[in-house]
C-alpha cells in the first residue's frame, strides 16, 4: 500500500501517490485506509466551494444515525445545476436530477432547494460515514473509471441506510474538466463500457423495480426535469 | 420464551428472497424462517455469482421474502451485506454454526454448481451443513422427466451435506431407499459419516392461520376447494371429470374451485375443461388472504395428489377447519389418519367419485370430520423449528471433534505403569469418535527415562489407529544423554510440546546434529510459564479434529463419487481450461492457438477461457482473432487484482464440473488432455486429477520457440512416477517435491477450486500459505486422505521462470517449511519430506545472496519462523531467544 506523507506547510494535509493505471476507486480506497475521522469526504479536483460553511452544511444530515451519505448541490460556472442528486431509470440509465436547470425558477417543487432523500449522489463531492465505507470495503476497485459512486450509493441504500442530497451546501463543479481529453479516447470508452457492464451484472434486476425517490411521471431522458410523461408506463 | 440454547443458523434461500410468487417450497422456507427466528438467531443468505460465494440478504431480499415492515423480530440486514473483496466467513461470527438449505438446489440458475460450491465452502468455514429434503418426484414420476437429471444430481450432491431433514417419514424412507438401492450406500455408512437422514415432518398449521373450528356445516359452504399447483400428479383433471360425471354441481349445488399456478403439462386440457363448465372456477395463484376467504366458503377440500413428499394443502385445509378428501397412501395418509380427512384411493375413479359424493351429500359425515379436526393437535411451525434446531444441535455434537473429553488414561495397564515409573508423568487420551483413532499425550516434567516413553509408544504403535504427542512440561531434559535409538524413537511423535525455549531448541538442534532421518512432528512452545496441560490437550484435540475431518471428507467424497454417476447432458462440456494471463501477449496467444488446434478433436467436451488480469499490452487485440471459436471465451478484469486474485476470478467464471487453471506460459500436452478427459468421463465426480509435469525456462518467448520445442526440453518433476491410477492425495504428494504449490498440474472439481481461491488475496504477498500457496494449504489440510487420480505421463510443461522470484527468500526459508510441516501433519511420508526439505537450505542461501533486503523477521510471525527452525533444524533467521 502506498504511504501517505504529511505536508510541512499544511500540517492537516497529507498526500499519497498511487502508481499504476488510473483507477478512481483504488485511489479513493487507498486514501480512506489512512484516514481516521468519522466522516470521509471525497472531493474531485475540479470542485470550487462558494461558501465557507459548505462542509458544515454537508455534515448536518449525519445527526440522524440512518444517514450514511450526503452530497451537495453542484453548479456549473454559469450557475446552472450540474447535480441535485441522481436518479436511475428501470432500464439502467443513471442521470443527474435537474441538470442544466436554473434555480429556483426551473426547479420543481423543492427538489433543488431542500434537503431530501435520494438513491444516489455523485462521487465528485460525497461525504460518507467512515465505518460504513470500511464495512463495504470501499468503492469497487473493479469499477475503475466509471459509475463507482452510483454503485456505492446503491449498496448503501440496500443496507437500509439513507443517502441525502443537501442543497444547503453548494459548490461549483467543472465536471470532468481534468479528464475531458481522456473521455474521448476510444480505449477509455471501452473501459467505461466494461465498468458499466459489471455494474449492470450486479444491479440490473434491482433497477427494474424503479427509483423510489424519483417520480416516474418525469421523463427520465430529460435530466432538467422539465418534461412530464403523460401516459402511465409503469 | 425458551431458555434452551440452540445454534445460530444461516438460511440459504436465494429463490424465496428474489421473488414474491410462492410455491409450496417457498411457503415452507418463509414459515420455517419465521419460526426459527422466534427461537434462535437467523441470517438469510443467497449466492453471489460475481464473487462466487455466499452473501447476506439485503433490504430488497428481506422485503421480497417477508414483506416490507413484516420482517421477523431480530432479522436485520447484515452490515457486510454489500461488502466487496472479502471472504464470506469473515462476515459471520463464531456462533454461526449451521448453514441450512431449505430450497431445492436446481430451482435457481446453475443451481447444482452453486450447491456444490456452497457445501464445499461451508466445509472450510467449519459450518455444519443441513438440507431440507422434499421428495424424489422428479426422479420417480415420469410426468416430471424434464427435471430428472437435475434432481438426480441434487440427490448426489446431498451426499456431501452433514444433515438431511426430509419433510416426512415417507420422504425420508424414499430417500434412504434411493441411496441404498440406486447408489449402493449402506444405511450404517450414512449413520456414521453422514449425511444423517432424520425425517422432520413439516408443520400442519401455519402461524398466520390460527386453527378455525366452525361448529356446523356453514350456511354459505357452497364450494369444493382444491388448493395446489395444477399439475399431473395432483390429478385435478381426474377430479374435474369425476365431478362432472357424478353431476355434483347440479345435484348438490356445489361449485368446484381451483387455486394454484398452472403446470404446462396439463394447462391446455385444464383450461379447456374449466372454460367449458360454468360450475368450475380457476383463480390461479392467489395471496393467502384470498385463499383464507375461499376456505371460509368451502364445504370440503379435495387434494387428489398421488405423489407428495408431505401434503401441505391437506394441512391448510385442516387448519381452516375444512375436511379434506385425500389419498389413503403415502405421506397424505400419514397426515389424514390424524382425523378430519376422508381417505380414498385417489387413483381409482370410482373411489374418488364415491368420496366426492359422500362429502357432498352427507352432513353427518361432514360434522363428524369437523369434530375430528377440532380434536386434533396440529403440529405448528414452532414445533418444527424446535425439531430442526434440536437435530442441528445433535449434528454438531455428532461431528464434534473429538467427541469425548480428554482424560487421564487408565484404561491400558502398560501405559499407566510406564507413566508411574517416570515421576510426574501423566498420560491423557483423546478418541476421535467417528474414526476410532486414539491420541495419547504423554506429559513429563524432566524426562529421565526416555526408554519408558519409547516402550510406551511401542505398545501403542502396535495398535491400529494411534497417534501420539509428548509434552515436555519441565526443563532440563538432558536429551544429549539419551541413546540415539531412544531419541529417534521419541522424535517420531506426531507432536512435541515444550514449556520452555531452551528445551525446544536443544531437542531440535540435537535432531539436526544426530541427523534424524524424518520430518519432526509438530513442535511448539505452548507456555513459557509452568506447566500447561490444558493448552497441550487443546492443541492435541485440534490436531485430532483436523485428522478426523480429513477422514470424514474422504468418506463423503467417496460416497459422492461412487454414488453419483448421473449422466451429464450430451451438450455439456466436462472441463474448462482457464488461462490466467497478464501482459504476456506472445505467450498467451501461442497458448490459445495451441489449445484451440487440439480442442476440435475433443468434440465439445472441453472449453477454453482466458482471464486477462487487465493487461496493458496488446493481449486483448491479439486474442480478438480467436473469439469466433465456439470453444473460446475471453474475460477481462476491469482492474488488476493480483496474481492470486486472478485465480479467484478464474474459479468463479467457470461452470463446468471440472476446471484446469493454467498460466499463459504453461502448455498442455494434447495426448494427455485426451487422457484427462477420458478420466473425467469415467470419474465424473472425482475431486482432483493430479498430473505429472515438466518445466522449461524462458524469460520471454523467443522467435524460434515453438510449443513442441519447449516440451522437448522439459525437465520432468517425477521421472520415475507411480503408475497412473487412484491414490490417496497424501500418497500422490510423494510423487515429487512440489507439494501442490504449482496450480497448473492440478485439475480441480470446480467447487473445490472455488474453495481454494475463496480469499480476497489483499494481504501482504507471500506472507502466509494463503497469500502464496492456497492450493497446498487446502489440499493438504482438508483433502489429504481423499482419493484422487494420478496421471503418470507428463501432461503439462510449465515455465520455471516465475514473476515472483524476489520472494524466494521467504519461499525457501519459511513458506516451504510451513508446507512441509503441514504435509507431515497430513500424513505424507515423513522421511521423504525430510529429504526434500534439505533441498531448500542451499536454495535459501542462494536467494539470500540475490535478494539481500528480504527481512523475514518482520514479515513472519514467530510461530512461522519456529516452523522453519524445526524443519531445517537450524536458524536461518536472526531470532532472539524468548
Amino acid at each position: 500500500m502506498p504511504k501517505s506523507e504529511n505536508r510541512p506547510d499544511q500540517p492537516i494535509v497529507s498526500t499519497m501517490r498511487v502508481e499504476g493505471p488510473f483507477n478512481f476507486s483504488a485511489k479513493c480506497n487507498a486514501g480512506a485506509q489512512v484516514a481516521t475521522s468519522d466522516i470521509l469526504l471525497f472531493l474531485n479536483d475540479d470542485i470550487i466551494p462558494i461558501s465557507d460553511d459548505w462542509i458544515e452544511c454537508l455534515l448536518e444530515p449525519f445527526s440522524s444515525p440512518r444517514v450514511a451519505v450526503t452530497g451537495p448541490l453542484l453548479v456549473y460556472p454559469d450557475g446552472r445545476v450540474q447535480h441535485a442528486g441522481m436518479y436511475f431509470s428501470q432500464t439502467g440509465d443513471i442521470r443527474h436530477a435537474l441538470r442544466f436547470a436554473r434555480l429556483p425558477e426551473q426547479g420543481y417543487g423543492f427538489l433543488g432547494t431542500s434537503p431530501r432523500l435520494v438513491s444516489i449522489v455523485t462521487g465528485a463531492v460525497l461525504a460518507i460515514r467512515r465505518q460504513v465505507f470500511v464495512d463495504l470495503n470501499g468503492f469497487d476497485h473493479q469499477l475503475a473509471k466509471y459509475i463507482q459512486d452510483v454503485d456505492l450509493c446503491l449498496r448503501i441504500l440496500h443496507l437500509g441506510l439513507d443517502v441525502v442530497f443537501t442543497p444547503r451546501s453548494v459548490l461549483i463543479h467543472m465536471e470532468s474538466v481534468a479528464i475531458k481529453g481522456t473521455l474521448v479516447d476510444p480505449a477509455t470508452t471501452v473501459d467505461r463500457g466494461r465498468d458499466y457492464q459489471r455494474f449492470m451484472t450486479r444491479w440490473a434486476d434491482r433497477l427494474k423495480a424503479g427509483d423510489a425517490f424519483y417520480n416516474r411521471h418525469f421523463d427520465p431522458g430529460d435530466e432538467s426535469m422539465q418534461t412530464l410523461v403523460i401516459s402511465d408506463r409503469a | 420464551m425458551t431458555t434452551e440454547r440452540y445454534p445460530k443458523l444461516l438460511i440459504f434461500a436465494p429463490q424465496t428472497g428474489a421473488q414474491t410468487a410462492r410455491s409450496g417450497v417457498h411457503r415452507v422456507v418463509i414459515e420455517a424462517a419465521r419460526a426459527l427466528a422466534r427461537i434462535t438467531t437467523i441470517a438469510l443468505v443467497k449466492w453471489d455469482y460475481v464473487e462466487g460465494q455466499l452473501r447476506h440478504f439485503d433490504t430488497a431480499d428481506l422485503n421480497a421474502m417477508f414483506g416490507p415492515r413484516s420482517w421477523p423480530d431480530g432479522v436485520a440486514v447484515n452490515r457486510y451485506a454489500h461488502r466487496l473483496r472479502y471472504r464470506f466467513s469473515d462476515s459471520i461470527d463464531s456462533e454461526d454454526r449451521v448453514l441450512i438449505c431449505p430450497e431445492v438446489s436446481h430451482h435457481i440458475s446453475n443451481g447444482d454448481d452453486v450447491f456444490r460450491r456452497l457445501i464445499s465452502q461451508a466445509r472450510e468455514y467449519n459450518l455444519l451443513t443441513a438440507a431440507i429434503f422434499y421428495d424424489l418426484i422428479p426422479v420417480t414420476n415420469p410426468d416430471y422427466l424434464l427435471d430428472r437429471i437435475r434432481h438426480l444430481r441434487y440427490l448426489d450432491d446431498l451426499l456431501r451435506v452433514d444433515l438431511i431433514l426430509p419433510i416426512s417419514y415417507h420422504s425420508g424412507d424414499s430417500l434412504l431407499n434411493f441411496y441404498q438401492s440406486e447408489r449402493s450406500i449402506a444405511r450404517s455408512a450414512l449413520d456414521k459419516v453422514g449425511p444423517n437422514i432424520i425425517p422432520t415432518p413439516l408443520a400442519e398449521v401455519g402461524q398466520g392461520r390460527p386453527l378455525q373450528h366452525r361448529p356446523t356445516v356453514a350456511r354459505a359452504a357452497d364450494i369444493i376447494l382444491s388448493v395446489g399447483t395444477i399439475e399431473p400428479r395432483k390429478q385435478q383433471l381426474r377430479v374435474i371429470r369425476t365431478f362432472q360425471r357424478r353431476r355434483i354441481a347440479e345435484r348438490y349445488g356445489l361449485r368446484l374451485v381451483f387455486v394454484g399456478s398452472l403446470h404446462y403439462a396439463v394447462s391446455n386440457e385444464f383450461r379447456a375443461l374449466v372454460d367449458a363448465d360454468p360450475s368450475i372456477d380457476y383463480h390461479g395463484y392467489v395471496p393467502d388472504s384470498v385463499a383464507n376467504s375461499l376456505f371460509e366458503r368451502a364445504r370440503f377440500s379435495v387434494f387428489a395428489s398421488n405423489d407428495e413428499g408431505f401434503g401441505l394443502p391437506i394441512c391448510e385445509s385442516l387448519a381452516s377447519g375444512v375436511p379434506c378428501l385425500a389419498a389413503n397412501f403415502g405421506s397424505m395418509a400419514k397426515i389424514g389418519r390424524g382425523g378430519g380427512c376422508m381417505l380414498v384411493n385417489v387413483n381409482d375413479d370410482n373411489a374418488l367419485a364415491e368420496g366426492l359424493e359422500r362429502l357432498a351429500a352427507d352432513d353427518t359425515l361432514l360434522e363428524s370430520l369437523r369434530s375430528e379436526i377440532a380434536r386434533r393437535v396440529l403440529r405448528t411451525w414452532d414445533d418444527y423449528a424446535r425439531d430442526v434446531l434440536g437435530h442441528c444441535r445433535a449434528g454438531l455434537q455428532h461431528y464434534a471433534i473429538p467427541g469425548v473429553e480428554a482424560r487421564e488414561s487408565g484404561v491400558r495397564r502398560s501405559p499407566k505403569k510406564a507413566a508411574e515409573r517416570e515421576p510426574e508423568c501423566r498420560v491423557f487420551e483423546i478418541v476421535e469418535p467417528l474414526t476410532g483413532v486414539s491420541w495419547h499425550l504423554y506429559r513429563c516434567r524432566a524426562l529421565r527415562r526416555p526408554s519408558e516413553v519409547r516402550r510406551f509408544m511401542g505398545i501403542l504403535r502396535s495398535a491400529d489407529c494411534h497417534l501420539f504427542g509428548i509434552h515436555f512440561a519441565g526443563g532440563d531434559h538432558a536429551f544429549e544423554e539419551w541413546s540415539t535409538e531412544d531419541f529417534f524413537h521419541v522424535l517420531t511423535a506426531d507432536a512435541l510440546f515444550f514449556n520452555d525455549e531452551p528445551s525446544y531448541r536443544a531437542l531440535v538442534s540435537l535432531a539436526g546434529e544426530r541427523d534424524f532421518p524424518g520430518m519432526l512432528g509438530r513442535c511448539e512452545i505452548i507456555s513459557a510459564h509452568g506447566t500447561s496441560d490444558d493448552t497441550a490437550i487443546a492443541r492435541l484435540r485440534a490436531m485430532a479434529g483436523d485428522h478426523q475431518r480429513r477422514h470424514l471428507i474422504a468418506q463423503r467424497e467417496l460416497h459422492f463419487e461412487t454414488g453419483g454417476h448421473t449422466p451429464e447432458a450430451s451438450t455439456e462440456a466436462l472441463l474448462t481450461i482457464i488461462v490466467s494471463t497478464y501482459n504476456r501477449s506472445a505467450f498467451v496467444t501461442a497458448n490459445v492457438r495451441w489449445l484451440l488446434s487440439h480442442l476440435q478433436s475433443l468434440q465439445g467436451l472441453v472449453d477454453l477461457i482466458v482471464v486477462d488480469n487487465a493487461s496493458t499490452d496488446d493481449t486483448e487485440e491479439r486474442l480478438a482473432s480467436f473469439t469466433n471459436d465456439t470453444h473460446f471465451r475471453y474475460f477481462r478484469n476491469n482492474a488488476n487484482v493480483g496474481m492470486l486474485g486472478n485465480l479467484q476470478v478464474c474459479s468463479t467464471v467457470v461452470s463446468t464440473k471440472h476446471v484446469w487453471i493454467i498460466g499463459d506460459d504453461d502448455f498442455i500436452v494434447p495426448e494427455n488432455l485426451a487422457h484427462v478427459v477420458h478420466m473425467l468421463i469415467k470419474n465424473p465426480n472425482i475431486p482432483f486429477i493430479f498430473v505429472n509435469f515438466g518445466v522449461y525456462y524462458r524469460e520471454r518467448l523467443g522467435d524460434l520457440d515453438t510449443v513442441q520445442s519447449l516440451m522437448k526440453h522439459q525437465t520432468v518433476l517425477a521421472p520415475s512416477p507411480s503408475p497412473s491410477g487412484r491414490y490417496k492425495v497424501r500418497e500422490i504428494a510423494t510423487e515429487h517435491d512440489n507439494l501442490f504449490t504449482a496450480v497448473y498440474p492440478i485439475i480441480f472439481r470446480s467447487d473445490i477450486a472455488s474453495v481454494c481461491f475463496n480469499y480476497p488475496f489483499t494481504g501482504i504477498p507471500f506472507s502466509s500459505l494463503t497469500e502464496s500457496i492456497p492450493t497446498t494449504k487446502l489440499i493438504l489440510q482438508s483433502y489429504a486422505e481423499t482419493e484422487a487420480l494420478w496421471l503418470a505421463s507428463p501432461a503439462i510443461v510449465g515455465n520455471a521462470h516465475n514473476s515472483w522470484r524476489h520472494y524466494r527468500v521467504y519461499w525457501h526459508g519459511v513458506l516451504m517449511p510451513l508446507a512441509f510441516e503441514l504435509a507431515r501433519r497430513a500424513g505424507v511420508d515423513e522421511k521423504i519430506l525430510h529429504k526434500w526439505s534439505r533441498i531448500h537450505v542451499p536454495l535459501y542461501e542462494e536467494a539470500k545472496t540475490l535478494f539481500r533486503d528480504s527481512s523475514a523477521e518482520e514479515y513472519f510471525s514467530r510461530a512461522d519462523l519456529d516452523a522453519s527452525f524445526s524443519v531445517f533444524r537450524k536458524w536461518l533467521f536472526d531470532v532472539r531467544v524468548r
